[in-house]
């Protein structure tokens, strides 16, 4: 008998099942008529990731440069400039005539960075509900080399708030741009 | 009705309760016996063998059906047998191996010398270490080729070649050594 003859020999003399295969069968057959569990996620998971999610939210608030500023509606921002006009020190009233030229100079200085918004010119005539009667896009480059802007006063009489607001971007850093003034449109002289 | 192994396959697949009965009738012995001398001991090699199955079954859906479902199976019942074998050793559960067989009626007509002899070099197949030892079963239990003992064992078929030949030398003179210094080539 050559050794692998005898090892095959050995190995099957010393493994011979005398189980009931039926028996087996069934049992394999009734496990496999259940369905399989599903893995419970072990407790600890779920603690971990809510403590995740808590610090992640603490860091995010703690770390954020620029959180978000409250959205106004339009109808608030005369409001607004009302109550940030009234911390400040009054502005001096202009009289221009009807159509005529007013010089507005303009604040220009650096801002955290953010994303640009483009200036806007909006004359509001002032009375007992402040009214939008002209809005207007500026060239925010102009505005950064010149500092001043040239306006052209509504040609009805009243009194009237200008303002210029905006951000602009300019040698990798980013500007903003303000200005404010009073004017009072006379009536025509007869 | 006689199907190919492939075809009863695809009927497991389906979830076809015959075809995964005759599947497990065509494997039960060689996984059975594979368990056995992998865990030494009856009561946990049927409980590895019938998770083997289910396990199984139940990945059936996930099989390749190009690739040859015993080496695949095998391996299954491999890591199902030495998870139970590692729970015995824990537990100190005896081997039932350490003495004699119950269930060893094979070959009643052989003489009391060649049974003994048989004895003895199940005892050496017994000393060797596992990563000898399961190539061995494999190869001669099995009855699997080289490149499918690779293909199980998730081997290089040169490293089962080696592991073979060397297995096969310690045996030899593990044997010359029992038989006090006979025959040094028990072929």
């Amino acid at each position: 008998m050559t050794l692998d003859e005898r090892i095959k020999q050995a190995l099957r003399k010393n493994s011979q099942w005398e189980g009931s295969a039926e028996a087996l069968w069934a049992q394999i057959a009734s496990q496999l008529e259940e369905k399989p569990k599903p893995k419970r996620q072990p407790l600890w998971l779920g603690t971990a990731a809510a403590a995740v999610l808590v610090m992640a939210l603490v860091l995010q608030a703690v770390w954020s440069p620029h959180p978000p500023e409250p959205q106004l509606p339009q109808a608030d921002k005369s409001a607004e400039l009302r109550l940030f006009s009234t911390a400040l020190p009054p502005i001096p009233r202009e009289a221009v005539p009807g159509g005529g030229t007013v010089e507005l100079v303009l604040e220009v200085h650096l801002t955290p960075a953010g994303t640009p918004s483009p200036p806007q010119l909006e004359i509001w005539q002032e009375g007992t509900e402040p009214a939008l009667v002209i809005q207007e896009e500026l060239d925010g480059a102009q505005l950064l080399r010149e500092g001043v802007l040239i306006v052209q006063a509504p040609s009805e009489p009243g009194s009237y708030r200008l303002v210029v607001h905006g951000s602009v971007p300019g040698e990798g850093q980013l500007y903003a741009i303000y200005g404010e003034k009073l004017v009072e449109v006379a009536e025509p002289e007869n | 009705m006689e199907y190919s192994e492939q075809e009863l396959i695809r009927r497991a697949k389906q979830g076809e309760h015959a075809a995964m009965e005759q599947i497990f009738r065509m494997h039960l012995d060689s996984a059975i016996r594979l368990a056995y001398l992998v865990t030494r001991n009856w009561a946990t090699a049927e409980d590895a063998v019938q998770e083997a199955f289910v396990q199984a079954f139940r990945s059936l859906p996930g099989f390749q059906a190009n690739r040859p479902f015993k080496p695949w199976f095998t391996r299954i019942v491999i890591n199902k047998a030495k998870r139970t074998k590692s729970r015995l050793d824990r537990e100190h559960l005896p081997y039932e191996l350490e003495e004699e067989n119950p269930h060893a009626s094979f070959n009643p007509e052989g003489s009391a010398l060649e049974r003994e002899s048989l004895d003895q070099l199940f005892a050496a197949i017994n000393e060797l270490d596992d990563k000898h030892r399961l190539p061995l079963l494999l190869k001669y239990v099995s009855e699997f080729t080289e490149a499918e003992i690779a293909e199980a064992l998730r081997l290089p078929l040169s490293t089962v070649k080696s592991r073979l030949y060397t297995a096969r030398q310690r045996l030899k003179r593990n044997l010359a050594a029992r038989e006090g210094g006979g025959s040094d080539d028990p072929r």
